[in-house]
């Protein structure tokens, strides 16, 4: 399929799929404003408009998808959804809207105009209405598809942004003909009566989602959307962490009263007419109020988003994902299961669909997903069989070829191909290791039933900070005069520093594998790991700190000297 | 041999880059953090078709004030991470590089074709003149 097909693909499943959502949806039955109550904002008021849209299949289909994907079975009150996220990033949208008038009120006419307004909060509305079950776990799958990855491609050589596969698909939902159709039928209906909506619109909101502008001085508008310091981390980062559990604060009162649109020169290498941006910035005065949020989301990747268990279950899930969409082709074997065949598919998928106890007990012909189902319904997660960090690896810090080895390890986490590949050499290596004379006994049921799929490779990515990257603060009083001064915010705020603490301390990578299998496989991590083209020799800390507790020691007899295992005692 | 219109892996070409800076004598062993300078180094070889194959898996954001890529920032992120670069308090000026070869940069060049080696070594030029820091005399 060329490249334009795979958008004309793709926007033509989504078009179907939005118009069977909005079947027999009579959108004046719902038209009636409506005030809110969320836990971290407070009470709200939502147009009638807004809640016709809110009420409309395409939304309630969020109240199934966990804003946190798979942390409730770590934090057990991380159950908030996407669509509370929605309703709060609303709040915060429309908060900086008013902060940027307020600076301004000495103009005739607000720098960002009532129609501007209330297109940021339709587009608020909607930045995630095309996310697919347990939110980020289902788009790593459907995102690194080949026809995914295309279609990012020619989104990028056409508008010049990269955006997230589940801004990808808000963006065909919201650009979808069936979309605009109902958008006008408001109109039409006389419940769209709060600005002069055309169908125009729907392109710039759609562009807003994906953090593209046509008009670089509106640029500023697509960034409380979708930029570095968007509405939408401001609300997901109080609402992860006071729904997880964790205390995390910054000063949202002293970022809005900093927050402007300000207006700076555009890199001449961009090589068009437009000299001039107008992007969502701060000025030196407001840094600190930025630094908060920037090491509140830090704080998160420890506590939430790189928590072991958390990643450990994901993974599992992603095996699930992975055989679902397996077993979904060529011919459909799974049932009542929803097919995913395609990365749209995945838009017909929530959290309860794909909860263990929805699935049929036995999935005929695939005894991986079945065995999963048991695990994941009696909670029994995968463990840790080896913990990789920059601490726990001898002369990291000192010896290239140990430099190089672990960076082909980190690797592993872009290239799924190498990934497997090196799963696959644990589990083989492993499973040598269970054959071996003094254990072939003992473990004649577990060799039985190991493979690969038992075997889980965890490398997560590291925090991205590019809020400060590509931020620039202005430094003089005359903001936006021809000869203004402006400074990269990481010029004054080195966030990498905190990145690069974040790597080398609290970074960890993890092999996880089944319980029985857990000192089989830190013993084959520690053989594999140590060979080319690693060379790694880990510290104990490394098998220590996964808490392989005495019970699994004794079961299998052994001290976890594994290395030694195959060499002949004297 | 690939074919010469194959997609190169941003990872490996980055990595291979980095070593081969810093085994070069003129050279110090690191090269410029500025953040606006790295990106349109690969932003320029974005624009011309015989650099495409080493940088068309990276995707720029050129909808801001100058065009940015994110995966060159996660790259070097990684390599901060697997300890390839360090970057040092507490100016955090440049990349300083702690590898002198590295076995999948070799691969790397080794996988290339002919013609793509030599339009690597121009690539490796151009980095090495652009932000590379030349050795005391």
């Amino acid at each position: 399929m060329t490249e334009p097909d795979v958008l004309a693909d793709f926007q033509d499943r989504v078009n179907q799929f939005v118009a069977e959502c909005l079947a027999n949806y009579d959108p004046l039955r719902h038209a009636k404003g409506k005030s809110i109550r969320d836990a971290i904002w407070g009470t709200n008021l939502y147009f009638p408009w807004e809640v016709a849209i809110l009420d409309c299949p395409l939304l309630q289909r969020l109240r199934d998808v966990r804003q946190t994907g798979l942390a409730f079975l770590v934090y057990p009150t991380a159950l908030h959804t996407r669509f509370d996220h929605t309703l709060g990033m609303m709040t915060v949208a429309s908060r900086i809207v008013r902060s940027i008038n307020e600076k301004y009120r000495h103009l005739e006419d607000p720098r960002v105009s009532h129609a501007d307004h209330m297109r940021i909060r339709l587009s608020a509305l909607l930045h995630d209405v095309g996310h697919s079950c347990l939110s980020h776990v289902s788009e790593t799958i459907y995102g690194s598809s080949g026809d995914f990855k295309a279609l990012t491609r020619q989104i990028n050589s056409v508008y010049g942004v990269r955006p997230k596969p589940h801004e990808i698909m808000s963006w065909l939902i919201v650009r979808s003909d069936p979309f605009k159709l109902f958008m006008d039928d408001l109109k039409k209906k006389n419940i769209l009566t709060d600005w002069s909506y055309d169908r125009g619109d729907m392109d710039s909101i759609a562009g807003n989602i994906i953090g593209y502008r046509k008009d670089p001085t509106e640029k500023f508008l697509a960034d409380i959307i979708n930029g570095p310091m968007d509405a939408d981390k401001l609300d997901y980062l109080v609402r992860d962490a006071y729904f997880a559990g964790p205390t995390v604060v910054y000063d949202l009162d002293r970022f809005l009263h900093t927050v402007d649109a300000i207006e700076y020169p555009r890199d001449p290498s961009l090589g068009d007419q437009d000299t001039r941006v107008v992007r969502l910035s701060i000025p030196i005065e407001g840094v600190t109020a930025l630094e908060q949020i920037i090491i509140s989301k830090l704080m998160l990747f420890s506590y939430l988003y790189h928590h072991q268990k958390i990643r450990c279950v994901e993974g599992m899930y992603h095996e699930v994902l992975k055989r679902w969409i397996e077993i979904s082709k060529p011919s459909p074997k799974v049932g009542k299961l929803p097919i995913l065949d395609h990365p749209v598919s995945f838009l017909r998928v929530s959290d309860g669909s794909l909860a263990p106890n929805a699935w049929p007990v036995e999935i005929p012909g695939d005894k991986a997903l079945s065995e999963l189902r048991g695990m994941l319904m009696r909670r029994e997660l995968y463990k840790r069989a080896l913990i990789i960090s920059r601490l726990f690896v001898l002369g990291v810090d000192t010896e290239p070829q140990v430099k190089s080895g672990f960076d082909a390890l980190i690797g592993c986490g872009e290239s799924t191909a190498d990934r497997d590949s090196l799963r696959q050499k644990l589990a083989d290596e492993a499973l040598r290791l269970m054959s071996l004379k003094h254990h072939k006994g003992k473990t004649e049921k577990l060799r039985k039933m190991f493979g690969v799929r038992h075997v889980l490779l965890d490398i997560p990515k590291s925090p991205t900070v590019e809020e400060t990257e590509a931020v620039m603060i202005p430094v003089s009083s005359e903001v936006g005069a021809p000869d203004a001064q402006y400074i990269p915010l990481i010029d004054v705020f080195p966030i990498g520093k905190w990145v690069d603490a974040y790597n080398a301390i609290k970074w960890r990578g993890h092999v996880f594998t089944i319980e029985e299998a857990v000192p089989y496989v830190n013993a084959a991590a520690l053989n594999v790991l140590s060979g080319p083209p690693y060379h790694l020799q880990f510290t104990s800390q490394a098998t220590d700190l996964c808490k392989i507790d005495g019970a699994m020691k004794g079961a299998y007899g052994t001290d976890l000297v594994w290395t030694a295992l195959d060499k002949p005692k004297a | 041999m690939p074919a010469s219109n194959a997609t190169i892996e941003p990872r490996k070409f980055l990595l291979a880059l980095v070593a081969d800076l810093a085994q070069d004598k003129n050279f110090r062993a690191c090269f410029k953090a500025a953040h606006r300078e790295l990106h349109l180094f690969f932003w320029k070889l974005k624009q011309a078709a015989d650099y495409m194959p080493f940088v068309e898996d990276l995707l720029f954001d050129a909808n801001g004030n100058f065009p940015h890529c994110e995966q060159v920032d996660e790259l070097l992120q990684e390599f901060q991470l697997s300890g390839v670069l360090s970057r040092p308090n507490p100016t955090y000026k440049f990349n300083d590089i702690c590898i002198t070869n590295s076995p999948s940069g070799d691969e790397f060049k080794r996988s290339l074709s002919d013609r793509q080696r030599q339009i690597y070594l121009s690539i490796l030029d151009m980095f090495k003149h652009e932000l590379g820091v030349p050795a005391p005399k």
